[in-house]
Order: C-alpha cells, then sequence, then structure tokens
C-alpha cells in the first residue's frame, strides 16, 4: 500500500453531520513541525462522525453558570496581585480577543496587559480594528517588534519547506504572549476558544488550560523554525539568535518556576462565535472585511492578514479542506447552518484562488510565481488530488462530486 | 412647490433567513430576532407607510423560499410590501407579484444581465421595479456589492444609479453596506450624490440609529424614503419572543427578556419628523 | 359587517401582477369575492379591474381574453358597476402614450399622460392626500392619504368627472374619476391601510 502524504488516512471521509473531512491534521506543536512528517488527524467515530461534533453535543450540555464560579475563583486569586496587570490577553484586535480582553477588563474588573504579535502584512481594514479595539478598550498594549528580515526569511522557509506561510505567525502568537508573560511576571494568560472547538480530542476540552506542549520546550535540539533547525538558522541562513529569539517557545523549566497558566477563556464562557463579532462591532468598533474572505463566505474571520488567505489555500492542497469548510463546519456545529447550507457554501468557494493579496505577498517575500506553483503541487497528496486534463482536481469532496466519487 | 413637500416614507427593513427575521452588521451575521410576520404586522399597526422584506441567502444558495410569507403577511396587512432576493427571471417576478407582492427589489441578477429590467419593465412598468444598491465604501473610494454585500463589484454606485434608471428601474433602495446595522447614523455623503443626480425615487438605508439621523438624513439629501431596520427590530424583539427549533443564531434571542410594554417607535418618529417640519404622513 | 356578505365582487386578474391583496381587501370586508381570468357571465355586484404595469401590456391581455368587448358592454349598461383601479383606471381612457400610443377602453373619454419628470420623481411612489372638491360619499369620513405607485396619470376631458386631485411638485393631476356607473382610483384602496378600506367600504356602501 502506497503511503499517504504526512501518513494521512487513505480513504476520505466528511463528517455526516458537520461536512469536516477526516483528512484534518489537529492542532500540533508548531516549533516542531518537520516537513513530510506525520500528522495526527481528527478523531471521527464509527458512524463517520467528527468526536468535534461530539463535543458540540455536549457543549450543550455544559453548567455555564458553574464554570462562571470556577473562573471568578481563579481571577480573585489573580486580580490587582502582580504589579500594574493582572493578566495577558494575546490578541489583534479581532473578534475573538475583542471579546475575551473587554470581557475580562469590563464585566470581570480584571487589567489585561494585551500581547500582539502583528499581522505579516497588515490589512488596512484589520489594522483600523487593531487601533480602535486598543483605544476602545483603554487597554495597555505590547507589540512585538521584530526584524522584518528574519521574518520574511523564515516565512519564506517555510513557504518552500512546509508550504506553510502562516507558520511564523502562529509561531509569534502562540510564543511571544509566554515570553511576555515571563518578562513582566504576569502568571495568567487567556486564549479565547480552545482549538477543542475545532475538532481537537475532547479530552483536551475538559481543562480550561492549554497543554504545556504546545508552548514550551525542553531541548533546543527538537525545535525547527520554518522546517529547517536552529543550527542551520543561525549557520546556513544566517538569522542572528537575537532576531530568531522572538520566535522561540519558552523554555519548560522557565514556566514551571514562574508558574504560568495558559487558560482558555472559552472553557469558562459560552462562546458563540458568530456572537462574539457583534461583541466586537458593538464595543470595540469592530468593522468586517469590506468584501467576502476569497475561499469561503464569511466577512469577519481573520482578516488582518494578507497571508491568511494564501495560508488558507496551501491547507486546501495540502488536505483537501477549503476555508469554507471549516468555517460551515463550525457553524453546523453551533447550529446557526444546516448541513444542506454547508454542501453549497463549500461547493460555491472552496478552494477559490485567494488573488487579491498574493502578488504582493510573493513579492514581499522574494518568491517567484513559478517557483511557488512548482513547490506546492509537490504538497498535493496523491489520494487527494487528480490531474484530469491539465488541471487538478479533488478525488472527493463533501458534495460528492469528485473525479473518484 | 418643493420635492420636499412629499411625504417621506418610514420602510422597516426586514432580513429574512429559513423563514425568521435576522439581523446582521454590514450585512454579516445572521442573528435571529423572531418571526418575520409578528414584526411585520406591528409595524403595520404602528403606522409603517410600507415594508421591505429581503431574504439574505436567496443568491447565495440560488433559492426563493418567501412566497408563503409574502402571502401571509398579505392577508393581514394592507400596506405595500417590496419583495426581494434571489430574483433572477420574469417569471420569479411574477410568481412574487401573485403571491401578494406589490414590487421587487433586485440586485445581482440586474448586475449579471442587465436586460431583465427592459424585459420586466414592458410587462409589469417600471414602478413595480426596484433596485437594490448595495455602496460599499474602502477607504475613501465607492463601489458596489451583490449577493447582500459579499461579492464586491468594481463599479461606482452614482454612475450605476444613474445606468438603473436609464434602463427603466422605477426606485432605487441605497444600502450603505458600512453604516448598515452599526446604528451611527447614515452616509449622507453617497447618499446626498445619488438622490440628487437621480429623477427617480430614492430610499435610504443603512445606519438608522436615532431620530436624529433620520432628520439629518431627511434634510440633507433628495430621497423619497428611509429604510429601518436595527432601529426597530431591536426594539420590537422583546415583545415577540418565541422558542424557535430551526437552525440559525437564536443565541442572542435566549439572553432577551420578555417586554409586555410596546412602545410605537414609528409614530413618535413620525411625530418627531413632523414637528421638524418633514412631512409624513401620520 | 354581515352586509356585505351578500356583495358579490368579480376581479379580472391580467396575470401579471398582484390580485392577491385587493382580494384580500375585499374578502377581509367580508364579500364574496372571485377572480376571474375568463369571462364570466354570472351576475356581479362589483366588477374590478385592478393593475399595475404596462398601458399595452394591460390592453393586449383584455383583448386576447376577449375582456375588452365584455367591459365594453358590460359597462353600456348603468346598472353594473365597476371599479378601476391603478392601471385598471387608466385603461378606462381613450388612449395611452406609453411606448408610443395605445388605444384603451375608451369608456372615459380622455388621455392617459406621463408625469413629466422635469420637476417631480417619476414614478411617483408613495403616500400623497386626496382632495375632494365635490360633496361626495366616497370619501367622507376618512383619512385623505392614499397610496400610489404609478408613472403615468389621467386626463379626463370632461373636467366634471374629476371626483379627487392629488398634488405632485409641479403637477395637479386626477386622483380619481367618476361617470355615471364607473368609478376609476388611480391609487391602492388595497394598500392605503385603513383609509383604503374605508374607501373601499364606502364605495360597497354608497356605489352598489
Amino acid at each position: 500500500m502506497k503511503k499517504t502524504l504526512y501518513g494521512l488516512p487513505k480513504k476520505v471521509i466528511f463528517c455526516k453531520k458537520t461536512l469536516m473531512s477526516n483528512q484534518r491534521p489537529s492542532s500540533t506543536q508548531e516549533f516542531s513541525h518537520k516537513s513530510l512528517e506525520k500528522k495526527n488527524t481528527i478523531t471521527f467515530d464509527k458512524k463517520g462522525i467528527s468526536e468535534s461534533w461530539h463535543y458540540a453535543q455536549e457543549k450543550k450540555k455544559i453548567n455555564f453558570k458553574k464554570r462562571e464560579k470556577e473562573l471568578l475563583k481563579l481571577l480573585d486569586k489573580h486580580r490587582g496581585k502582580h504589579g500594574e496587570f493582572d493578566c495577558v490577553v494575546p490578541g489583534s484586535g479581532g473578534k475573538d480577543s475583542c471579546y475575551a480582553s473587554h470581557m475580562l477588563k469590563y464585566k470581570y474588573g480584571m487589567n489585561p496587559l494585551t500581547i500582539t504579535w502583528p499581522p505579516i502584512l497588515y490589512t488596512s481594514y484589520g489594522y483600523k480594528n487593531f487601533k480602535n479595539w486598543i483605544k476602545s478598550g483603554n487597554f495597555s498594549n505590547i507589540s512585538a517588534s521584530r526584524d522584518e528580515g528574519a521574518m520574511i526569511k523564515l516565512t519564506k522557509l517555510a513557504v518552500m519547506n512546509l508550504m506553510h506561510p502562516f507558520q511564523t505567525f502562529m509561531l509569534g502568537q502562540k510564543n511571544y504572549p509566554i515570553q511576555m508573560a515571563l518578562k513582566k511576571n504576569i502568571p495568567l494568560v487567556f486564549y479565547g476558544e480552545n482549538e477543542a472547538e475545532h475538532g481537537n480530542p475532547i479530552a483536551d476540552n475538559n481543562s480550561s488550560l492549554r497543554d504545556k506542549s504546545y508552548f514550551t520546550y525542553k531541548n533546543i535540539d527538537s525545535i525547527y523554525l520554518g522546517g529547517a533547525s536552529i543550527k542551520d538558522l543561525y549557520n546556513k541562513h544566517n538569522i542572528k539568535k537575537k532576531d530568531l529569539d522572538i520566535f522561540m517557545p519558552a523554555k519548560n523549566e522557565e514556566i514551571e518556576k514562574k508558574k504560568i497558566e495558559v487558560h482558555y477563556l472559552g472553557y469558562y464562557l459560552d462562546w458563540v462565535p458568530q456572537e462574539t463579532y457583534y461583541h466586537a462591532v458593538e464595543n470595540c468598533g469592530f468593522i468586517p472585511r469590506p468584501f467576502r474572505t476569497q475561499g469561503t463566505y464569511s466577512k469577519y474571520n481573520s482578516i488582518d492578514d494578507k497571508i491568511d488567505d494564501l495560508h488558507y489555500y496551501t491547507t486546501f492542497i495540502k488536505f483537501g479542506i477549503g476555508r469554507a469548510t471549516y468555517d460551515a463546519s463550525q457553524e453546523i456545529r453551533n447550529n446557526h447552518l444546516n448541513y444542506e447550507e454547508g454542501k453549497k457554501l463549500i461547493k460555491k468557494y472552496d478552494g477559490e484562488f485567494p488573488n487579491i493579496y498574493f502578488k504582493e505577498i510573493l513579492k514581499y517575500l522574494g518568491i517567484k510565481e513559478d517557483d511557488f506553483f512548482k513547490r506546492l503541487n509537490k504538497f498535493r497528496p496523491w489520494h487527494l488530488w487528480k490531474k484530469e486534463k491539465k488541471e487538478w482536481k479533488l478525488r472527493h469532496t463533501a458534495n460528492k462530486d469528485g473525479t473518484d466519487d | 412647490m418643493s420635492q420636499k413637500n412629499r411625504n417621506i416614507r418610514i420602510i422597516p427593513k426586514l432580513d429574512i433567513k429559513n423563514g425568521l427575521l435576522i439581523k446582521g452588521i454590514n450585512l454579516e451575521g445572521l442573528r435571529v430576532l423572531g418571526d418575520p410576520y409578528d414584526f411585520a404586522k406591528y409595524y403595520y399597526e404602528c403606522g409603517a407607510d410600507e415594508i421591505c422584506y429581503v431574504d439574505n441567502v436567496a443568491t447565495l444558495y440560488g433559492t426563493n423560499d418567501l412566497n408563503k410569507f409574502i402571502s401571509r403577511t398579505a392577508k393581514d396587512l394592507f400596506i405595500p410590501m417590496t419583495v426581494g432576493g434571489g430574483i433572477r427571471s420574469v417569471d420569479d417576478i411574477k410568481q412574487i407579484l401573485s403571491f401578494g407582492a406589490d414590487k421587487v427589489c433586485l440586485n445581482s441578477q440586474i448586475i449579471k444581465t442587465p436586460n431583465i429590467i427592459s424585459k420586466a419593465k414592458k410587462i409589469f412598468g417600471s414602478s413595480t421595479l426596484c433596485a437594490i444598491v448595495e455602496t460599499v465604501k474602502i477607504d475613501s473610494e465607492y463601489f458596489i456589492s451583490c449577493s447582500n454585500g459579499r461579492d464586491l463589484v468594481k463599479k461606482n454606485p452614482i454612475t450605476w444609479a444613474k445606468h438603473l434608471e436609464d434602463l427603466g428601474v422605477g426606485e432605487i433602495f441605497l444600502t450603505s453596506v458600512n453604516k448598515e446595522g452599526l446604528k451611527s447614523g447614515f452616509d449622507i455623503n453617497i447618499i446626498e450624490k445619488i438622490s440628487s443626480k437621480l429623477k427617480i425615487p430614492v430610499i435610504a438605508h443603512g445606519g438608522a440609529g436615532n431620530f436624529e439621523h433620520i432628520k439629518k438624513v431627511i434634510k440633507n439629501t433628495n430621497i423619497d424614503g428611509v429604510a429601518i431596520s436595527s432601529l426597530l427590530h431591536y426594539s420590537a424583539a422583546p415583545y415577540f419572543i418565541k422558542n424557535f427549533h430551526n437552525t440559525g443564531n437564536t443565541h442572542f434571542l435566549k439572553t432577551l427578556k420578555k417586554e409586555m410594554i410596546k412602545i410605537n417607535v414609528i409614530k413618535n418618529l413620525k411625530k418627531f419628523l413632523k414637528k421638524n417640519k418633514i412631512n409624513v404622513r401620520i | 359587517m354581515s352586509e356585505y356578505k351578500k356583495i358579490k365582487v368579480n376581479i379580472v386578474n391580467l396575470g401579471f401582477n398582484n390580485t392577491f391583496s385587493i382580494f384580500q381587501a375585499f374578502k377581509s370586508l367580508g364579500c364574496n369575492v372571485q377572480l376571474i381570468d375568463k369571462i364570466n357571465k354570472n351576475k356581479t355586484d362589483l366588477l374590478v379591474l385592478p393593475g399595475v404595469g404596462s398601458y399595452a401590456k394591460g390592453m393586449n391581455t383584455l383583448r386576447e381574453k376577449n375582456f375588452d368587448n365584455y367591459i365594453q358592454d358590460y359597462a353600456s349598461d348603468n346598472n353594473n358597476k365597476i371599479l378601476g383601479v391603478c392601471l385598471g383606471m387608466q385603461l378606462f381612457f381613450s388612449e395611452s402614450c406609453e411606448f408610443g400610443k395605445t388605444s384603451g377602453l375608451n369608456l372615459i373619454p380622455g388621455k392617459v399622460k406621463k408625469i413629466p419628470n422635469k420637476a417631480n420623481k417619476v414614478p411617483h411612489i408613495g403616500w400623497n392626500t386626496v382632495k375632494t372638491s365635490k360633496n361626495n360619499d366616497f370619501f367622507k369620513n376618512n383619512d385623505n392619504h392614499f397610496y400610489f405607485v404609478h408613472s403615468y396619470y389621467c386626463e379626463p376631458k370632461n373636467k366634471k368627472l374629476i371626483l379627487s386631485e392629488t398634488n405632485l411638485e409641479k403637477l395637479n393631476f386626477c386622483s380619481s374619476v367618476m361617470k355615471d356607473n364607473l368609478i376609476g382610483v388611480q391609487f391602492h384602496p388595497e394598500k392605503s391601510s385603513i383609509a383604503g378600506k374605508n374607501l373601499l367600504t364606502n364605495i360597497l356602501k354608497n356605489f352598489i
């Protein structure tokens, strides 16, 4: 039996409830990501239903009043106890960080320090949202200042080695706030939604804590950024240590020493993604993208980084799952859309090429279009893609209109 | 007698999806506020001049679901109804009118095939045909959109509106996508430019948050009417809370507390406008 | 209301506009209403000619179904009552200048003209007031705001037939007309809320 790319399941199954595909990778340690290694994918039960659907049903039974009490207890422990700020809220002014920071400050009386890992390439409306967020909430904010050259090198490596344009952003987003928490001695960090909302094992969801393995390391040799080892980054790619440090995860011992706790606010509060949009507009001056995001139907999810659209496109190539599928399956789980609507949206938008910012991104990273597409095609798993009349087509789709369906 | 002497029409606009009244912001988001029939009937009783219903996802999904709802309201409401969403052919228009609508509004299809207007005009007359113009402001430039604010179309709204008038559309329903749902006032700039250029009536929509906003847009432009959504629906939602089993974002609705005493916002608005020397039907 | 249950109303269905509403309006007043799309020789108390749409299409449709002759015959007997609404009222007249010249039913001498759009917004859409100079049974005891949606207006040759007038920015036009057994209203009583219902009630009381 021929091995599949990333060791993905050979048979392609679409969740009978949410339309999500079984090819979807679950959350990983971004900083140990080596090219073409095996990926864990989300789990499906014997009936062909994804675990995230089951989680969504269980979520309906959660007693959020009880959870809120737990939150209050946790907050009481930390409120006003660490100097000027008592918690760290990573964010960029998107709807989720708006909601999290706003709730913590104005409903629960905390004094959050917002930490921003800026997008690789800000969209104009994304930047406005960032400014409005800080202004409207009167938040203190630290925005990472990183060496642009290093950032470009790393991102280019991530694209060419991993076809993962968004890795450098994700690294910083996950690691930088922890670095800051350590630096400022603020042990309480709040992210928004648990990725479980998006399909990680349920086991992850019964705790409010983000597993330490996602943001700490024990051995520096295990770290790969942009698909390259740290040694190679220093020596082969000439990135200075001081410029690379900002992307690094924290040392496990330091986290233990300072007792850093990273919580998901989504564990404690009934997080309804669409409602966080309304909340962000009404309280933080958030404005959606003035046009539909390419590859999906919505206008308010992850709109501040021009590279994000390309990231979702590469995900479509690597796993056969487009952005419309991600958005639709989440809304189906939340009972905002039904199965049939999801199918139609996926058919209409999945895999739409994000041409609006594409040329600008490649120019910025110093990658030629030809090189990009040549490299891109190497990441098309054979069990997902077929070339028909010079065109690449999916073998299997949620609408059962793939070449092999 | 100047244009201003005409009675300004106050028109509640209802966005409908899967038979439920929804309310977004910038035409995005599908928060359910209730059963549209309850709201339509109430607004009729409050003195609304017309009602406008748009099926928000008809073009997106390629469906036409409003007919039953139109008939149901046409039986009990004796004011004009303008209906839109996913109208793709002359037959669609005929069907919607037969169910009880008086005017139809189109957008996406006119952009695709502008000659639908000349065909329809010969059968139904211009006064039946309303065109929705969704204006989208990006930085300081204006464009239009279709499919309910989803797809950007690189045309200038002023020239597009004039083109619609030349095609034979009877009325323009002008929605400022950027202002819609924010309750922070209208985009008077673009509304003024379009309403002063056209000879056909223009209805302004998108941004009404209080009576002052409405007064301001009437006094500073040449519009014939104002369409209002958020301001009315959020006020009325607590009166008509129901449980829904259909799919939809009913989270917000579940947080509302039932309100027994009703406030007639439409009547109060008309009184306010009259006091400020604006003609309305009272 | 029960007094209207015995009143039979036949509404001509031209097939391309909203007859549902006017049907519902009469039904809600308790009448025995029927939509007819072919000639129905059964006796009726009120024949209604409704419509929104193009004049040419209206006349062609009537001719195709032989309704034009039928209505002209029907109108010749003063005991037969006809109500024309909007396009229906315009069809009573001799001719219209929409899309060139189109002949009408010629029951009321006069022309149907386009509302000049130099100073007026055309189509005329919205609520407007109706002024009656005569003492008449139809508009009394009522709010005088009605809903209009039209681009053309009627000009009867005999001004005495004018029942009410309505103002636009630079035009004073005939908003309702009456000639013996014919009443025509340019506005839509079925879309004019309570005022409209009252008007229809008055017509049922005093015209039939």
